[in-house]
């Protein structure tokens, strides 16, 4: 309790109260005599909880009528489709770091045997991102504690500072959680240890017959230098009795970490270093398998994703930001896009006029049905006049346009794994994704590459492709082609592949080189292209019968290429805004927010938040209406670094006066506006000058 | 600064403390123009002066050949001539020295007559002139003891703005004495002979006696000089134009004409307001509102909330506690703890042990180290299938802001059973979390401007007084001092007086620095034996617990470890107490 509990002021005691478990009941009693205040909250609560009872956290969409199975389907979509990725990124992550934790496993367990008089340490090199680290220790911890009875201690630099804390907090870490395990029946009266007294620790341990007690230092650049120094020689010291090993997160070098360290304890130190995988290579795996795979139910538009990429490299935010804004773009689409019922299976119920409406709002219909309908088809148009007009056929074609999201996925994946293969664009897989999100594949570029190859690549290349057709690629979970299309395709290859194969062994027992019509003279094709075309002329000349034959398979593979490395734009597929979610606002507003600006906003135009009828902005300087810190504010705003408060009272007079009537009333508005500016950090009082305060904000 | 060696070498060294402060009286009053005086004088010289030229008959030029110091001395428009003729004036002198930095002591130098007529004359032209080389004088300033010399002047003119130009006019008027005759103009111009000076201070001496002049001068200085930049410059100028080194030009007008509010007077006037915006103010927080089922979804996902924005958050975060009660009454069991960052009674204990009964009524944990506490709860906390809410109120505000109490909560928020929304206030919340908070607690942001006051989070007076320097509001300055006192006995009261005796005279004494002076706790013991307000320690000390109950005296311990007792009053306040107190 503070002491401003005047009387007469309806403060309740829990308004200062540090902290307290909330009961509305009681507080409804509390409060039966209740303010102004309180009965038209309870208006607006009624209100919502009316919606509410539909679905516990979902809410019905066009405006409340949407039925409520819809709601619910939205919801069990939202879990369904989550929990598939949110496992495959799980898996991912342990898998990630597999690697690492196995080598040090079998590290610490030959150190045991090999190091008698020094202790063994393993440093791991994590990389400067400290949020990720925190996921590398806990999986060392659980696959440590796992492999053997051991016990394992976290330290980070912020918990520990002294010696002696340090100690007691790894006793603490090792007794505690046994007691819990048993019910507190451990403790044992007979030895009186200090707290941080080894021998407790040595006293627990002995009957558990433990092999390892493992210290993490998960940021050991945090630690004090000389606790380090004075840590390592006492817990070696205790190794005959207490199985130490030391475990560091280290996100510079080994090295750095030795010159911290004195040369005592360095040689007390039996180590071995291991590298964590990178940052960027388990966000390149999580990318493949939760973003871009084909089984992934919502695709993610190409600038959000890249948005979330460069959040990624240029504010280091970690793995987990971008698990959460992965999670937060599927949790926005399925909250709040209606037609993301219609992912889920067929037997729906029959579905509203407001989603047939809205249906025929997306753009991706409209598309679809100017595609119809220049078609030219007789048969087209009329189909184009019944998505139109008939709801029931509209509702009937909507089946089949889901399916055209997976052929169109797996499109997109095959032609971007064949430019990979052709050479013709290269970069991070996720770079690329986003690319052909919204340019497409440029197939061009894919057979001016195919063009350039020589036999054994052009066969390398068309293993490749074929194999992307054939067996998929697991890493995105790409399933084998289907459909005839494919097939006749696969087929073609295939006969290219023979002949190009009969004409190469052809060529070699001839022992010629076979050469193309694009083919330049020289091998070195990275001169200017005009050189290349001059050059080109002359060379058709001179091509053999081989070479022309080489010069038709290529053409062959190239137009075969031209038409399946083709990839439409998301937005011409009919119904993809069900499937697709590309909205950068809430994301963007919801992971970084910009407090600075929005404060500037509110108290430079409140009007904007208000939208009072007194205080619309004409121009003409601070309005006499504005709430008092906006115009304390915009008064700060041309102060110089000190602030005369006398003088600001005075303009501030000005201003309100007529307005306010009263002056005690307008310097009681003065005085809520200087709190809440210094509050808010604007001001601190400032002993230069009497009556002043000091500026502390320029925006 | 170089210059300012030069300064200190070239002055005659005859008495060593006063030449420090002068030195650091000229610090800190010539640093402030360096940067901008230089520039635009010498650009805008050329053309300004031709123009005076003209104005200006020969009487000028007798003037200048003797008195160049003080012409330049003058104010603005007159000074160029003389500082143009001049031939040994060398052009990089106004980097030396910067103009004085009170704009309207400038009016009151010291003004021969027959310049002082010229002021009458042009006084069009004079002002066209000013206006375009505002900073002409810069170069005009020569000397610390010129500079007193126009304090002085100032002083009788403007009748003392304010009571803390005292000191000032003090050492203006030690320094001016000290220098009479010195020959303090070698601090430039070693090369310039001492005649001058001697005619100088001559001047500047009769100057002081003809005031009369300045007055309107004065008022079209200050036009020409007004502090404020231009519109419309780019932040980073903004920030630059208004950071200059060196003294602000702010007036010297206090608040004390001003009575102050109490706190009874502050509840009884808020009490009766009619807030304006108030149906407005209910309407956003109506429309924030509406996000609750959005914020609930949120939260049940494993996502914090954080509300931001201006306007206190703690209603809107009541509703939805409330909103969250309701909406999950079926089923899950969930508890909602409210936690209040702004309480300034805040231990993390305190919330713990809580938390700890939200989870568990009859389960006691051990008030134990709170990050032990954390994982005692959690780890009961995952046995149970409680949904736990915490919801903190002001999570930036100052007993809150603490690394450690931060990392308490975020431990809390990333256990999948608690969900946890704050509120912040600042605009500079985010920048109490690094990267692995952040990423424990898993934040998503809201702009929740909400425009209600912050009735219950601030304690409005008490945070005014003391951004104004004023604690001692606390027990209503004279009033409750004689409160206080009235229901002590005679002893007490002695031994007050005496205390407020003391620091009135060390006030005198020491012309306040800025700190609070105080008296030595020892020195004091001995006066008040002396004076028999007290036998023994023990007593006198049980005085003193009276006055320190009552926050009327407060006690500090300076550099060498000795205990100095003083009173949070100003000094009026306290001439007004010891009146009382002797009346």
């Amino acid at each position: 309790m503070t002491k401003n509990n005047e009387p007469g002021q309806a403060f309740s005691q829990e308004d200062h109260q540090v902290a307290y478990v909330f009961d509305p009941n009681e507080e409804e009693n509390r409060q039966q005599h209740a303010s102004k205040r309180r009965r038209v909250s309870k208006q607006i609560k009624a209100a919502t909880t009316n919606a509410e009872p539909a679905s516990p956290s979902f809410v019905s969409l066009f405006n409340g009528v949407e039925k409520i199975e819809f709601v619910q389907a939205r919801e069990e979509l939202f879990r369904e489709s989550w929990e598939r990725v949110d496992s495959r990124i799980q898996n991912a992550l342990r898998e990630s770091n597999s690697a690492t934790l196995d080598e040090v496993a079998a590290f610490v367990s030959e150190a045991q045997a090999e190091s008698y008089d020094k202790i063994p340490s393993v440093f791991i090199r994590t990389g400067s991102n400290i949020a990720s680290q925190n996921l590398l220790f806990e999986q060392l911890s659980d696959c440590l504690q796992g492999s053997t009875s051991s016990k394992f201690v976290r330290l980070r630099s912020s918990e520990v500072t002294t010696l002696k804390s340090t100690l007691k907090r790894i006793i603490q870490d090792v007794t505690r959680r046994d007691i819990e395990d048993e019910e507190e029946d451990e403790i044992q009266p007979h030895t009186k240890h200090l707290d941080y007294d080894l021998e407790a620790l040595r006293a627990f341990i002995k009957p558990e017959a433990c092999d390892h007690v493992f210290v993490a230092f998960e940021d050991s650049e945090g630690f004090d230098s000389t606790l380090l120094s004075d840590l390592i020689p006492l817990l070696n010291s205790w190794r005959p009795r207490i199985p130490f090993t030391l475990l560091f997160g280290i996100a510079t070098s080994v090295e750095l970490l030795q010159a911290r360290l004195l040369k005592t304890a360095c040689q007390q130190i039996y180590g071995a270093q291991f590298d964590a995988v990178q940052t960027d290579a388990i966000l390149e795996a999580i990318f493949k398998i939760a973003v871009s795979a084909s089984d992934v139910p919502l695709r993610l538009g190409s600038p959000l994703l890249k948005s979330m990429l460069d959040r990624q490299r240029d504010q280091m935010a970690g793995i987990q930001a971008f698990i959460s804004s992965l999670k937060y773009a599927y949790m926005c689409h399925f909250y709040a896009n209606p037609l993301s019922s219609l992912m889920g299976s067929p037997l729906q119920p029959q579905l509203q006029p407001e989603h047939i409406e809205s249906i025929r709002n997306t753009h991706s219909f409209r598309n679809h049905v100017e595609r119809l309908i220049d078609s030219d088809d007789a048969g087209e148009l009329s189909n184009a006049q019944s998505l139109l007009e008939n709801d029931t056929s509209l509702a009937d074609q909507i089946e089949g346009a889901m399916k055209e999201k997976q052929r169109w996925v797996n499109g997109l994946l095959r032609s971007l794994l064949i430019a990979v293969a052709s050479g013709a664009v290269d970069g991070d897989f996720s770079t690329l994704y986003c690319r052909a999100m919204v340019e497409g594949i440029d197939e061009s570029e894919v057979t001016e590459q195919v063009r350039r190859m020589d036999v054994p690549k052009l066969l390398a290349f068309i293993r490749q492709v074929l194999s992307i057709f054939q067996i998929g690629e697991p890493t995105v979970n790409l399933s084998p082609y289907e459909g005839d299309d494919d097939l006749f395709f696969e087929l073609a290859l295939k006969k290219l592949q023979d002949g190009i194969e009969s004409l190469g062994k052809l060529a070699q027992e001839k022992s010629i080189t076979l050469r193309s019509k694009y083919m330049g003279q020289t091998k070195v094709m990275r001169t200017t292209v005009i050189a290349q075309r001059v050059q080109l002329s002359r060379d058709s000349a001179a091509l053999s019968d081989e070479d022309k034959q080489y010069t038709d398979y290529v053409d062959e593979l190239t137009k075969l290429l031209q038409r399946h490395v083709t990839v439409l734009p998301v937005s011409h597929i009919f119904l993809s805004e069900c499937w697709t979610y590309d909205s950068m606002s809430p994301a963007r507003d919801v992971f970084v927010p910009r407090p600075r600006a929005t404060f500037e906003r509110s108290l430079t135009r409140p009007h904007d938040y208000l939208s009072c009828s007194c205080c619309k902005d004409n121009g003409g300087g601070i309005q006499s209406t504005l709430p008092a810190t906006s115009i304390l504010y915009q008064l700060y705003l041309e102060t110089g670094s000190l602030v005369n408060v006398a003088d600001l009272w005075t303009a501030f007079l000005d201003i309100v006066g007529e307005e306010e009537g009263d002056e005690r009333k307008v310097l009681l508005l003065f005085y809520r506006g200087m709190a809440e500016l210094r509050t808010l950090g604007f001001v601190k009082s400032s002993k230069k000058k009497v009556d002043h305060i000091a500026k502390l904000k320029w925006l | 600064m170089p210059p300012k060696k030069v300064n200190a070498e070239g002055s005659p060294a005859e008495d060593q403390s006063r030449l420090r402060r002068k030195r650091s009286h000229l610090e800190v009053e010539a640093s402030p123009e360096d940067v901008d005086a230089t520039a635009p004088a010498k650009r805008r010289r050329g053309s300004v002066n031709s123009l005076h030229q003209n104005v200006e008959s020969g009487a000028s030029e007798s003037i200048n050949g003797t008195s160049n110091q003080n012409g330049t001395s003058d104010s603005g428009e007159h000074s160029e001539p003389g500082l143009e003729i001049a031939p040994q004036e060398p052009t990089t002198t106004p980097r030396k020295r910067g103009r004085p930095p009170k704009a309207a002591s400038q009016g009151n130098t010291p003004t021969p007559k027959a310049k002082r007529q010229r002021a009458f004359q042009t006084p069009t032209k004079g002002l066209v002139a000013d206006d375009s080389t505002p900073r002409r004088q810069a170069g005009a300033d020569r000397s610390a003891r010129r500079k007193s010399a126009r304090a002085l002047i100032e002083q009788v003119v403007g009748d003392g703005d304010s009571d803390d130009q005292d000191d000032e006019d003090a050492l203006a008027r030690e320094i001016y004495e000290s220098s009479e005759g010195e020959a303090d103009d070698e601090i430039f111009q070693s090369a310039k002979s001492s005649k001058e000076q001697a005619g100088e201070d001559g001047l500047a001496g009769s100057a002081t006696e003809q005031p009369a002049v300045t007055p309107t001068k004065r008022r079209a200085r200050k036009k020409a000089r007004s502090p404020t930049p231009p519109r419309d410059l780019p932040p980073h100028e903004l920030y630059f134009a208004q950071n200059k080194p060196g003294r602000p030009k702010t007036s010297n007008n206090t608040l004390a004409s001003v009575d102050l509010l109490t706190h009874d007077e502050y509840f009884k006037i808020l009490n009766e307001r009619e807030e304006k915006h108030h149906g407005d103010i209910q309407y956003l927080e109506s429309l924030h509102a509406e996000s609750f089922p959005q914020w609930a979804f949120e939260l049940a996902e494993g996502f914090s909330l954080c509300l931001y924005g201006y306007g206190s958050k703690r209603h809107l975060l009541q509703k939805f506690a409330k909103h969250l009660h309701s909406s999950s009454s079926k089923g899950k069991l969930r508890k909602i703890v409210m936690v209040n960052g702004y309480a300034s009674t805040m231990t993390m204990r305190e919330i713990l042990s809580t938390v700890a009964v939200a989870v568990d009524p009859k389960r006691r944990i051990p008030t134990t180290q709170p990050a032990a506490m954390v994982q005692n709860i959690l780890a009961h906390l995952s046995t149970t299938n409680i949904v736990l809410t915490i919801i903190v109120n002001s999570i930036d505000a100052v007993p809150l802001r603490k690394l450690g109490h931060q990392s308490v909560l975020a431990q809390l928020a990333s256990h999948p059973q608690v969900g946890l929304a704050c509120s912040a206030d600042t605009p500079d919340f985010s920048l109490l979390w690094d990267i692995g908070l952040r990423s424990a607690f898993n934040f998503t942001f809201h702009d929740c401007t909400t425009f209600s006051p912050f009735t219950v989070e601030l304690n409005v007076v008490d945070d005014v007084h003391e951004l104004l320097g004023r604690k001692a509001h606390r027990v209503n300055g004279r009033e409750g001092v004689a409160f206080v006192l009235r229901s002590l006995p005679d002893n007490a009261k002695n031994l007050f007086q005496l205390i407020v005796g003391e620091i009135l005279i060390a006030m005198e004494e020491e012309a306040s620095d800025g700190d609070e002076v105080g008296v030595e706790y020892r020195m004091l013991y001995n006066k008040s034996v002396e004076e028999f307000i007290c036998s023994s320690e023990m007593a006198f000390r049980t005085l003193l617990k009276e006055f320190h109950d009552h926050q009327i005296i407060t006690s500090r311990k300076d550099a060498l470890g000795t205990e100095l007792l003083s009173v949070p009053f100003r000094k009026d306040e306290l001439e007004a107490i010891l009146e009382d107190l002797t009346a």
